[in-house]
């Protein structure tokens, strides 16, 4: 049970207190706290204790002392009965300031937690991961998974390292069986027992120091073994893994949010040497992400020189040269690391500096609108200033009053943005789909920053209208009752900054209309072949694919299948390598890399992939067993052949380069078909081979023609649960499955588009704000005109036209900036949208239909009113 | 003069002897008069009254239940007694041989 007051509020109450002596005001109100808790439960108790606060904070903040030392008790008593008489102003500004600070808030909290990724092991700036770089047939591919030998070689070699562990992936998915109960295990890994003394990892149950020694022993983290066995210590129990019995040695604390890795599982990578011990010692076997720690003060580079080396010792020139090896600090993974087999999806830079800069913008924005608007006010109080010179005021209490007042403004500002940020966080947590460490933010370096920023931007804001007011000659103010334009600050100054906010807000709004639309391209580009109504199951385990070919014949009988195949990668998520050796080429010389497909007989006619050359598999499964291909026209290109000429070439599927040993295949090209999307959009389509399966391929592909789908989701299950009765029917669709590929650019749409949002309302409130400032200064002027026979028609027509250049500056200055950077964007996608005229002309008429109405109130106000009471002191 | 808020607070003190503290007082107005009262506009007039000598504060025992943080007991001073006598005086004063108040409808 929680017995604590809600966190954030205690401490706001904390701060504003503000000294030890006053801490029997947060006594009293745990004490009623505690109360209300016997009496009504948590939850209204909670409710109490954030509405005491909330009305707490103004009054108490008054009594605080820290304003004595900020400014005079008197200055804050004028402060805050300005604020009062001009509160719709007051909370414009304040709400400007305070979204703007909460944005850059929640970015740099996002920033920080991104950056934090694998810092909390003690050793992390010791720790480094194995990098290999493999070069064949011209190419060059990097990546972390290692062979099993290089961990052991390399720590015993050389001084600079002083510890390895080597870590595998089970493919996801692993069935964890306790008792009667089964769970299926996403991240289930194999580590190296030395992993619990490199990483800090820490034990929630007392080990006996063994832990990961023997083969067929595992770790459990603390929410898996709740998960299996409730609050009971499930240390000395066994599990049992893929038909093994495993002892359970202990439980770890789960890894935090901020790890590249977050195991469920860990087993002992001993059982792995017993289970297949060769696979663990050859040298080409790369399964494996290999971490070293380093000797202290030993740099990496050191290491890193040295691999070379010993590979040529050990392994001959020849493997020297095609393989190299580097080391990765553990703290750059995270942020930097985008090779292939990653063990988590990673984070970017490139999105953090993105989101870096629009945050850097959006409070640009704020700070210039608090400034604007702090500004636009101050100079309807040319009167006050005059009165109270006149009555012997210093130019220097004047100043400390505007300063003053703004300072009060951006106080609050800053408490509101706390606020935002506490409620918003779930919310940018969803968009984003990242974490936020909301905990930092009430740290003391933090608050302090941001303490001493609200200081400086009230500070900034208050400076220039102080500065300018406390000018005004007493007599000049007081006599005419208005300030000449040439007194109040440079009009260019506040219009630059005006065009400045409509730049900013365009690019963001032409940034997210680009970003929808290359989503929406992504989307809806033709793949090659018919992804609809196909449901893809994956079939596990080896029990699901003995009895796939039953499954799948008892699917055909189902109404509404039109057609059932298989394949072993999933479309969408690409296909492995293998090195080819096409007619034509000499054994030894170089080969070629082609993403290979295995596909039962029908895959061509039930995905309707087109044929350009040649014929498809045979319908009898045994015919084009041994010796057929059917390649792509990517791959028919490649080998120099073109599309007609592919057919009847002959292809070479070989173990090895040199021939030493049997090929693994060896067969004629029957088909091509055109290029199809078996990777998501964001790569171009590789060559492709088709092999026709040998056995059954892991992935089903049930293409249906049904018009109720849900009818026939319901024959399919009882089809497979009478056949396996112990295994859920778990399968989705495959078009589902490619919009899923996209989801980095939907977050990226979506994050755009609040973002562009906020900026365009801040814009809109900068405007609002010059719009009342120049309509109030040119009173007089509107005046005399309508007297001298203006209609109101064209003093609208007027002031408008002026904002309209502001806009048309702005637009000018927006398109070019933003057509690069999206342009930047696009060239990371091989298909991608054109940048359209539109998109920009959009954004430009948004942008000036939203200035017009902010200035139209404004503009017709002045128009409509009657001169007479505007010229009637003269 | 007393405000009638400082007039109620200063009763309340008076009322509840030995155990007048913030959260004492806030929970007696609270359930007289049926507003939840904020604790800071419990505070700011016990801080005045104190300063004006009506009331004397003193700090009391740390308990368990208020997070380890002691009270801020109060009392009434002979000051404070005659302050509200007089108080009452007027007020019965006001409130006596009152007219028909002649309500006008709106």
């Amino acid at each position: 049970m929680n017995h604590r007051p809600p966190i954030f509020w205690s401490w706001l109450l904390r701060i504003v207190l503000h000294s030890s002596e006053e801490q029997y005001v947060e006594g009293d109100l745990e004490e009623t706290f505690h109360e209300l808790i016997q009496a009504y439960g948590h939850r209204k108790a909670a409710n109490w204790y954030r509405s005491q606060v909330i009305r707490s904070v103004p009054l108490l903040l008054f009594r605080s002392s820290i304003w004595g030392i900020v400014m005079g008790k008197n200055y804050l008593i004028i402060a805050l009965r300005n604020l009062k008489k001009s509160l719709g102003f007051a909370s414009i500004n304040i709400t400007g300031l305070a979204v703007g600070l909460a944005c850059t808030l929640m970015i740099g909290l996002f920033a920080v937690d991104e950056l934090s990724y694998d810092r909390h092991h003690e050793n992390a700036d010791q720790i480094v991961r194995l990098i290999r770089t493999s070069r064949f047939s011209g190419t060059e591919e990097s990546s972390p998974v290692t062979a099993g030998p290089f961990g052991p070689m390399f720590t015993s070699g050389f001084p600079e390292l002083e510890n390895f562990f080597r870590l595998q992936k089970r493919r996801s998915g692993v069935d964890v069986e306790a008792g009667e109960k089964t769970w299926t295990e996403m991240s289930f890994y194999d580590a190296d027992a030395s992993i619990l003394d490199i990483l800090s990892i820490r034990m929630t149950s007392p080990s006996d120091g063994n832990a990961l020694t023997l083969a067929y022993h595992l770790m459990l983290s603390e929410q898996t073994a709740r998960r299996m066995f409730g609050g009971i210590d499930p240390t000395g129990d066994v599990v049992r893994v893929q038909g093994k019995d495993y002892v359970i040695d202990g439980v770890f604390e789960d890894f935090p949010e901020t790890s590249h890795f977050k195991p469920d599982v860990l087993a002992s990578f001993e059982t792995l040497i017993q289970e297949r011990p060769n696979q663990i010692s050859h040298m080409g076997n790369n399964f494996f992400y290999t971490y070293f720690l380093l000797a202290p003060n030993a740099l990496a580079q050191d290491a890193q020189a040295k691999f070379n080396g010993a590979i040529e010792a050990t392994a001959g020139p020849e493997v020297a040269a095609l393989i190299d090896f580097s080391l990765q600090p553990l703290t750059d993974i995270h942020l930097t690391s985008h090779y292939n087999y990653e063990l988590e999806a990673n984070g970017s830079v490139e999105a953090l500096l993105v989101l870096g800069i629009i945050a850097l913008f959006i409070l640009t924005l704020a700070v210039v609108n608090f400034v604007n608007l702090s500004t636009a006010r101050s100079a309807a109080r040319a009167r006050e200033v005059g009165v109270r010179k006149a009555v012997g005021a210093h130019r220097q209490q004047i100043v400390t009053q505007f300063l003053g007042e703004t300072l009060l403004l951006s106080t609050f500002a800053l408490l509101v943005s706390i606020v935002l940020v506490d409620m918003a966080s779930p919310v940018f947590e969803q968009l984003s789909g990242r974490h936020l460490g909301l905990k930092l933010l009430y740290t003391w370096p933090v608050l302090l920053g941001l303490a001493g920023f609200t200081l400086l931007v009230g500070l900034a804001a208050g400076l220039y209208p102080a500065a300018v007011l406390s000018k005004y000659r007493p007599a000049t103010v007081l006599k005419g009752g208005s300030v000449r334009a040439s007194d109040s600050g440079s009009p260019l100054f506040r219009k630059g900054l005006v065009v400045f906010q409509f730049s900013v807000s365009m690019i963001l709004i032409i940034g997210t209309l680009m970003v929808n639309n290359q989503l929406e391209y992504l989307q809806s580009r033709p793949l090659g072949f018919d992804s609809e109504q196909v449901l893809v199951t994956r079939l596990r385990t080896p029990a699901m694919k003995n009895t796939g070919r039953s499954i799948m014949d008892q699917f055909e009988q189902v109404s509404g299948v039109s057609g059932i195949t298989a394949s072993s990668s999933l479309l969408g998520n690409g296909a492995g390598g293998v090195l080819f050796i096409p007619e034509g080429v000499e054994r030894g010389e170089e080969g070629l890399a082609m993403a290979t497909l295995h596909v039962d007989t029908d895959f061509l006619s039930v995905l309707d992939v087109e044929l350009v050359a040649g014929r498809d598999f045979s319908e009898d499964r045994l015919a084009d067993m041994d010796d057929a291909y059917i390649i792509n026209r990517q791959a028919a290109e490649q080998m120099g052949w073109g599309v007609a000429d592919a057919v009847g070439k002959s292809l070479i599927w070989p173990t090895s380069l040199d021939g030493s040993t049997p090929n693994a295949r060896e067969g004629t090209i029957v088909g091509v078909v055109e290029d199809f999307h078996f990777t998501s959009l964001h790569k171009l389509v590789e060559p492709l081979v088709i092999v026709p399966a040998d056995g059954m391929p892991s992935y089903m592909l049930t293409k249906m023609t049904s018009s109720d789908v849900s009818s026939t989701m319901v024959e399919l299950e009882e089809a497979w649960s009478a056949l396996l009765p112990q295994t859920a029917f778990d399968s989705f669709f495959l078009d589902d499955h490619f919009g899923n590929l996209y989801t980095e650019e939907e977050r990226s749409a979506r994050m755009f588009g609040v973002f562009s949002l906020l900026a365009v309302i801040l814009a809109g409130l900068g405007l609002l704000g010059l719009a009342s400032y120049t309509t109030t200064r040119r009173t007089r002027e509107i005046g005399i005109r309508k007297v001298m026979g203006a209609t109101s028609a064209s003093i609208v027509q007027m002031l408008a036209s002026e904002f309209s250049i502001l806009i048309g500056v702005a637009f000018v200055l927006s398109v070019p900036i933003s057509y690069l950077i999206m342009d930047g964007w696009l060239s990371n996608f091989p298909y991608r949208t054109e940048q359209s005229f539109w998109v920009f002309a959009i954004a430009g008429l948004l942008t000036l239909a939203l200035s017009l109405l902010t200035v139209g109130y404004h503009s017709l106000r002045a128009a409509f009113s009657n001169p007479i009471s505007t010229l009637h002191h003269d | 003069m007393l405000t009638r808020v400082e007039e109620m607070i200063l009763l309340s003190v008076w009322r509840l002897q030995d155990d007048a503290y913030g959260a004492s007082v806030r929970n007696y107005l609270t359930e007289l008069t049926g507003d939840d009262w904020p604790i800071a506009s419990i505070y700011t007039p016990l801080d005045r009254l104190t300063k004006k000598g009506l009331l004397r504060s003193q700090t009391g025992t740390p308990t368990k239940i208020r997070g380890g943080r002691s009270k801020k007991m109060y009392r009434l001073t002979a000051k404070g007694v005659t302050v509200l006598q007089k108080a009452r005086e007027v007020s019965t004063a006001l409130w006596s041989h009152l007219p028909d108040p002649g309500v006008v409808a709106r």
